[in-house]
């Protein structure tokens, strides 16, 4: 049963991962009142989408559009997105 | 207009066509601070195939406005240090077809040297940083 204090990440897909995942949006459940880093939101994504698994650690996590570091932490009300496999040109 | 020179970037429906872009525009911008000896143009087109099997198009994806934020803070990175005087990009969104321009760079510098350095860092750093993905439309699957 899904934990009611537990905080909810929606995370925008793009490209070839929204076509892997078969979605536009990932919905992921954060620990209850705990922080989330980018990398840990990163391994997340890799453990709830495995088709994402390959492809999650060598992506980046933006939040309202600014690429953030690893160790920073994401604020679940914002727009998050998964950027990765990047191939413009 | 950035600082001592001219930046631009733009996302563009479908194809870029010859002559797309605003270089008497950005000539015009630099006014005074205008001694440019090279303009440089690279055109990205669609190949007709990919890992050996035959394409019909490719389906470019941006995430605005992060793209265009990203593709001018690149362009001002390099602005900045190779001294050039203005970088112009197009870049397709949506589909564009084999044998067509998806993206446009486009550098003028008094010299060539530091025009063909900053083109070719431009496109380097693009393509790891600039959220921009294509997805391929297979011969067959159109």
């Amino acid at each position: 049963m899904a934990d009611p204090h537990a905080v909810m990440f929606e995370v925008r897909l793009f490209g070839p991962q929204a076509q892997l995942a078969g979605r536009r949006v990932l919905e992921l459940d954060g620990p209850a009142g705990g922080a989330v880093t980018a990398g840990q939101l990163l391994e997340r994504i890799a453990e709830a989408c495995p088709a994402l698994a390959a492809s999650a650690p060598a992506s980046r996590v933006a939040v309202d559009h600014r690429v953030l570091a690893p160790e920073d932490v994401v604020d679940p009300a914002a727009e998050v997105a998964l950027i990765g496999l990047i191939s413009g040109g | 207009m950035s600082g001592a020179g001219v930046i631009s970037f733009e996302l563009v429906d479908g194809p870029i066509e010859a002559g797309q872009g605003r270089v008497a525009a950005s000539v015009d911008a630099l006014g005074e601070a205008n001694e440019v000896g090279a303009v440089l143009e690279f055109c990205g087109v669609v190949r007709r195939s990919e890992r050996g099997r035959a394409l019909v198009a490719l389906d470019y994806e941006a995430y605005p406005p992060m793209t265009q934020n990203e593709g001018v803070r690149i362009a001002q990175d390099i602005l900045e240090e190779t001294g050039v005087r203005a970088i112009e990009v197009l870049h397709s969104v949506g589909r564009v077809p084999v044998g067509a321009c998806s993206f446009l760079l486009r550098v003028q510098s008094a010299h060539r040297a530091e025009g063909l350095r900053a083109a070719s860092a431009y496109i380097e750093r693009m393509k790891q940083e600039v959220p921009l993905w294509k997805l391929p439309v297979w011969a067959g699957d159109a």
